[in-house]
Order: C-alpha cells, then sequence, then structure tokens
C-alpha cells in the first residue's frame, strides 16, 4: 500500500489560514486527521503564529482621547476645505478644464463668429441640446458639460463641492461674476456634477444667480 | 443632491441622503475599530509613536476623502494598511530594522491581561514577547509585514492588496516567515 503523500508547509499553513477550498481543503483536513506526524508539523506553525500575535498585542497603541477629536474636527471640516479640492480637482483636473472649455464654448457659439471647437459634432450638438435646458438635479441647476457620456443613467451621478480656482474659469472664458469671487483667495465655490463615468456632467456655481 | 454612491455598505451604514454625514460617521466608526491595529502595526514597523499618529490621523482623512469621491469599498480595511503602510514608508525612509529595545520598554508599561495571573507568569509572558520580536526583526520586510497582517486577522488577498502583492507571493512570505521563526526560536 502506498503511503499517502503528506503537504507541504506551505499547504499545512494555507489550511491554518482557511485559505484552502474545496476539494483541496478536504483532502489536507483529511489527512491530517489520520497523520499524526503533519497535525505535529501544523502544530507548530500554529503555536508559531499565536506568538506572533502575543508580540504584536504587547505593542502598547492606545490613541489618546485629542486625537479622535480633533480628526472628528478635521472631518467637519474636510468637505470644505481647499486641500480637499485640490485632491478632488487633480482627479480629473484637465478632464474638467477641458469640460468647462467645451462647455463655454457652445454657451458663447451663438455670440460669436468663431465655431466653438468640439470633439465631433455629435458632441456639439449634444451639448447644445443640454445647455439649452441645463441639468435639473432635485431642484439645483447645473450648466451642462458635454464631457460625460449623456447615454449613462442620471441617477447614478454624484456631486462633489469644491473650489474652483476663477482663473481656470476666466483661462475657460467664463465670464466670471463678481459676487463668483467671495473666498478672497481666487477660488468659487461650485458643486460639480460627476457622471457615473467620473467625467464631469454639468457646474452649478454656488451662490450665481 | 444626488447621493455619493456606496458600494458594497449596508444602507445602515451609509445614509444616502447625507452622504457627508454618513462619510464621517462611517470614517469614525473604523478609526474606532481599527486605529489600534493599525497603530500597532506601524508601531513594530519601527515607524515612531509621534509619526504613527500623524499617519493615523492622515489615513483617516484620506478614507474620508475617498468615501465621498465614490471610491471602492469592498475592502476599507486593507485599502486602510496600504494607506498607512505607504504613508509611514514615505514619512520614513526606512523603517528600523529592529524595535526591540522599544518593544521591551513598550512591555513594561503594558497593562498585563486579566488572564496572566502571577508575577512569574507576567514575567514569562514578556519574556516570550521579546523573544518573538527579536526573532520577527530578523525577517525580510515582505515576510514580517505578511506575517503581521496575518497576525491581524487579514486574509491573504487583503494582505495582497494592503502590500501591493500577489495572493502567492503573500502565502510565500507567510511559509517562508514561519520556517525562519521556527529556525530561530
Amino acid at each position: 500500500m502506498n503511503k499517502p503523500m503528506h503537504p507541504d508547509n506551505s499547504v499545512l499553513i494555507r489550511h491554518l489560514d482557511g485559505e484552502l477550498a474545496g476539494e483541496e481543503w478536504v483532502r489536507v483536513d483529511t489527512h491530517l486527521a489520520c497523520c499524526p506526524e503533519c497535525r505535529a508539523r501544523q502544530l507548530e506553525f500554529r503555536d508559531l503564529s499565536s506568538g506572533i500575535e502575543a508580540a504584536l498585542r504587547a505593542v502598547p497603541a492606545r490613541a489618546s482621547a485629542a486625537e479622535r477629536v480633533q480628526l472628528g474636527e478635521k472631518l467637519a471640516e474636510a468637505p470644505r476645505s481647499a486641500s480637499s479640492s485640490v485632491i478632488v480637482l487633480r482627479r480629473f483636473g484637465w478632464g474638467m478644464a477641458l469640460a468647462a472649455g467645451l462647455a463655454l464654448a457652445v454657451l458663447l457659439a451663438p455670440l460669436t463668429s468663431k465655431a466653438p471647437r468640439t470633439k465631433t459634432v455629435a458632441d456639439t450638438q449634444r451639448a447644445l441640446a443640454a445647455v439649452s435646458s441645463g441639468i435639473n438635479i432635485n431642484g439645483e441647476t447645473f450648466i451642462a458639460l458635454p464631457y460625460s457620456d449623456p447615454a449613462l443613467p442620471l441617477n447614478a451621478s454624484r456631486i462633489v463641492e469644491m473650489q474652483v480656482p476663477v482663473s481656470a474659469l476666466a483661462e475657460a472664458g467664463v465670464a466670471v461674476q463678481p459676487s463668483w469671487n467671495g473666498n478672497g483667495d481666487g477660488t468659487v465655490a461650485a458643486n460639480v456634477l460627476l457622471g457615473i463615468d467620473g467625467q464631469p456632467l454639468g457646474i452649478d456655481v454656488l451662490g450665481a444667480d | 443632491m444626488v447621493p455619493v454612491r456606496a458600494v458594497e455598505l449596508s444602507a445602515a451604514e451609509w445614509d444616502e441622503t447625507q452622504p457627508v454625514d454618513a462619510a464621517n460617521r462611517l470614517v469614525l466608526e473604523l478609526y474606532d475599530r481599527e486605529h489600534v491595529s493599525l497603530r500597532r502595526y506601524l508601531l513594530y514597523l519601527g515607524v515612531d509613536p509621534e509619526t504613527a499618529a500623524e499617519t493615523l490621523q492622515e489615513t483617516f482623512l484620506r478614507l474620508h476623502k475617498h468615501l465621498l469621491g465614490g471610491g471602492n469599498q469592498s475592502n476599507l480595511r486593507a485599502w486602510l494598511y496600504r494607506v498607512a503602510h505607504n504613508l509611514a514608508r514615505n514619512a520614513q525612509t526606512s523603517f528600523r530594522a529592529s524595535r526591540t529595545g522599544d518593544l521591551s520598554e513598550a512591555n513594561a508599561r503594558q497593562e498585563i491581561a486579566d488572564t496572566i495571573a502571577t508575577p512569574e507568569e507576567r514575567f514569562l509572558a514578556r519574556e516570550e514577547e521579546v523573544r518573538f520580536a527579536e526573532a520577527l526583526a530578523k525577517l525580510s520586510a515582505a515576510q514580517k509585514s505578511c506575517l503581521l497582517l496575518r497576525s491581524q486577522g487579514l486574509k491573504y488577498r487583503e494582505i495582497a492588496e494592503a502590500l501591493n502583492l500577489s495572493i502567492s507571493t503573500v502565502g510565500e512570505n507567510v511559509q517562508r516567515g514561519l520556517e525562519r521563526l521556527k529556525e530561530l526560536l
């Protein structure tokens, strides 16, 4: 009768860690039930693991109550802070700039002799259609940006409040209103509607009429 | 306002009508649940306590942004370890090779578990912890990280995600780390 193959250390450890599944788990489990040698080998690994856990638990790692309070305060400020806005802006910086530029070009198209720069005719038509009505989400109206795919479902969109540099708006050709520069740091608060594809779908400058 | 999407979170955890409040609550809940384990992990890697505290604050603030940005919420624990690990690595150009001395001091200050009844048992327990700490310090950084995260209850796929390794590499590091510890102890 052939001697059963003993599982190697890797298999015994993965069995110990619950990382085996299906037939492999059954095979090793059955083997362990009748092989004291492998059980002893696995037990050694279990004891070593317990030792690591104990050594790790011995590290004093309690936080002061002040740390949690500090985190809570930072969280309360975070959504409206400039730093978080910068990070969000960085996520899709050029996409938003491009979208704003495209939207502006479409907005100004009827007033200028220059044709707006758009990727395709279809984009232009789509943007014009959207701009004519804007995007209304729960009573909030966004200037449409022809960047996100309008075929995607709107109910999966999300809105991110951020500080948008006024200079970026000006560079994009947006007619900056005095009331938009209330932050005193060259930025204006705006809600940016992001489509399900993560691209800007619309923008609502907060405080603008 | 259209709510920030919450993936794989129950309605009880994520109030779609108040995404900012929901994110704040979830971050603090995760902080309460995970900060001790995260801090221990960082300290054991050789990060000094002050840097560990700063790293944790930044990690949870990034989690907040991650949640509000509609980031993947399928495995936030692995996400936390990955961000904390990377932030700490950046903050300290290299983890100290050994924390044995610090751990001895730490052990002396540690409140002994209720289950350890006598002074002799307490002394032996501390000796054992120091012995393990010394042995762990001799492992490679990857082996040590994998074993520490495994000790925190992370599955191999979570460790792989946290350390940006493949699952099979995690398995190899766990196996070789344990075999090395067996030789050393």
